[in-house]
């Protein structure tokens, strides 16, 4: 085989590669012994046919899939001899497949992006401010209060009781906009509990401080895609009152019923249906599981920091191949999302054109990070094992509710997801990495409110 | 008898494309009243070959049952020529 490498860019090559006379022929001849046996002719049995005969009736080049064999052969054996290694699809130019003969060379090029080479230095030691996590008191009562909500009970409330946040209301209203009724806008005995943010913005705490049966108006503004429809929004004046009457519509509300919900004691009984053998037992876990919570929350935040900062550090010039890889990946999630949501593609209002041109951006970034991700494993020798894998199937499992075992086959049957989740584990091995390398300096949680490298 | 009529078709089978490779034969389906003096003359003008020998015969038709009936398939003459060394028809080389 004769190779030859062109370098065409930065990240483009050119390979040039020629199958030896000798080998094309052989193929060929193979090609015609395997057709001689498929195709009927007149005057001839099956399979008997002369090749001479049959070469005149059934042109060379016919043999497209025997070529595309011989090509994909070739460069695979053209990419180990050259070392390179590819990115993405790569693209075949100038074959000769109109004017092919049986006993000359056969010569084609491929022209593929390659992965840039990086050299990634100050990955190690990174200076992050890591904010002490502590809890207070009050965040583990109002912790120990959400868990009790659950054995409370509701309560009306006496009938001058005035509406206070985490009340329950039963209400009836009717919405109307710019004189006319409001299309989805109007209900009949609607269960409420103020302070949730279930309805439109400003709604529930325009209800506080009101008693029952009272009969009132409620004016807020419309949400810009209020019913799936957008609405032209008046910009707001310079100066002018900041309440623009014409956005805002009116509910007129009643209200029916309100209720309270009443909280029991914490005794050693609830803490035993909680599976806790004590009180003390039971507010100590309540504790450590916040704490948890927090410190993961915190080192999610310090790994987007560092995300961030690498790719802002780093030169690299993702190839754009993978950047369309990455777009891809982008918008089929997003698909998957809005489908498991129950909604219909179509009514969603997401357009994957748009978000093509929209997301570039943050699809350049991410492959960046990947890159930069990638090439720090490489030089910390870590690598994705077996083991690694199995554990995201199972991962993978839980989640969607299927079989380690199918998921698996499923990810092994399509090469371009696996390869996604691949470099999706390389990468959080290598943000691990990074992260333990890290040099944190512990400050009180009220000193900081970004994470800025220091 | 018109030279344009007595070949009828040139016949490509696994027989006359071994005779062909042995000895130069060429073999066509003519004309059944043709004689092969007329055979001879007609590929000699069609063709610009130069031809040794003509032998023909008769193919019988084949008894044909379509049903309760029978027929016959028309008999045929064909025709074999030995052509001299070094000619050739280009149709013979792949049909």
């Amino acid at each position: 085989m004769e190779l030859v490498v062109e370098e065409l860019d930065k990240m483009k090559r050119k390979l040039k590669i020629t199958v030896p006379q000798d080998v094309v022929s052989q193929r060929v001849d193979n090609a015609y012994k395997q057709l001689n046996r498929q195709i009927k002719m007149p005057g001839f049995r099956p399979g008997k046919i002369p090749q001479g005969i049959l070469e005149k009736q059934v042109p060379i080049h016919s043999f497209t899939e025997m070529f595309q064999e011989l090509m994909q052969e070739y460069y695979e054996q053209a990419l180990r001899e050259s070392g390179i290694i590819p990115v993405g699809v790569p693209e075949i130019e100038n074959t000769e497949l109109e004017n092919l003969k049986k006993d000359s060379p056969f010569n084609f090029s491929v022209i593929l992006d390659i992965k840039p080479e990086m050299d990634i230095q100050n990955y190690k030691g990174l200076k992050f401010k890591k904010r002490e996590i502590s809890i207070t008191d009050e965040e583990q009562e109002n912790a120990i209060r959400g868990i009790l909500g659950r054995y409370g009970h509701l309560e009306h409330c006496s009938d001058g009781h005035k509406v206070e946040p985490n009340d329950f209301l039963l209400m009836d209203f009717e919405g109307s906009f710019q004189g006319e009724p409001l299309e989805d806008g109007s209900a009949t005995d609607y269960k409420v509990r103020v302070g949730e943010k279930r309805m439109i913005e400003g709604f529930e705490d325009q209800l506080i401080g009101h008693q029952v049966g009272e009969e009132f108006e409620v004016k807020v503004i419309l949400p810009a895609n209020w019913g799936g429809k957008i609405r032209r929004i008046s910009m707001p004046v310079p100066g002018a009152d900041a309440e623009q009457q014409e956005d805002r519509a009116t509910f007129n509300v009643k209200i029916k019923e309100i209720q309270q919900l009443i909280l029991p004691e914490l005794t050693d009984d609830i803490a035993s249906k909680e599976g806790f053998d004590s009180v003390d037992k039971f507010r100590l876990a309540v504790k450590t599981d916040l704490q948890a919570y927090k410190e993961q929350q915190e080192e999610i935040g310090i790994k987007e920091a560092i995300f961030n900062k690498l790719v802002k550090e780093s030169q690299a010039e993702p190839p754009e191949p993978l950047i369309k890889r990455e777009l891809k990946f982008m918008i089929e999630g997003m698909k998957y999302q809005i489908e498991q949501s129950g909604m219909k593609l179509e009514d969603s209002g997401f357009d994957p054109k748009k978000a093509e041109t929209e997301w570039r951006e943050k699809a350049l970034f991410n492959t960046k990070g990947y890159m930069v991700l990638e090439a720090i494993a490489g030089k910390e020798n870590i690598h994705v094992a077996q083991s690694d894998l199995d554990q995201e199937y199972e991962k993978l499992a839980e989640q969607t509710k299927q079989k380690a075992e199918d998921i698996k086959k499923r990810m092994m049957s399509n090469h371009e997801s696996l390869s996604q989740t691949n470099s999706k584990i390389l990468g959080q091995k290598a943000m691990n990495f990074i992260y333990s390398h890290c040099e944190f300096e512990y400050v009180k949680d009220s000193d900081i409110k970004e994470n800025q490298p220091s | 008898m018109d030279t344009f009529r007595v070949i009828e078709k040139p016949l490509v089978t696994e027989k006359s494309t071994q005779l062909q490779e042995a000895g130069n034969w060429v073999a066509f389906q003519v004309h059944p009243q043709a004689n092969k003096i007329q055979i001879k003359n007609a590929v000699e003008k069609l063709f610009s070959v130069t031809v040794l020998r003509v032998n023909t015969s008769v193919v019988v038709g084949k008894q044909k049952r379509f049903g309760k009936n029978i027929g016959v398939s028309k008999n045929w003459k064909k025709a074999m020529l030995r052509l001299k060394d070094g000619d050739k028809i280009e149709m013979f080389e792949g049909v």
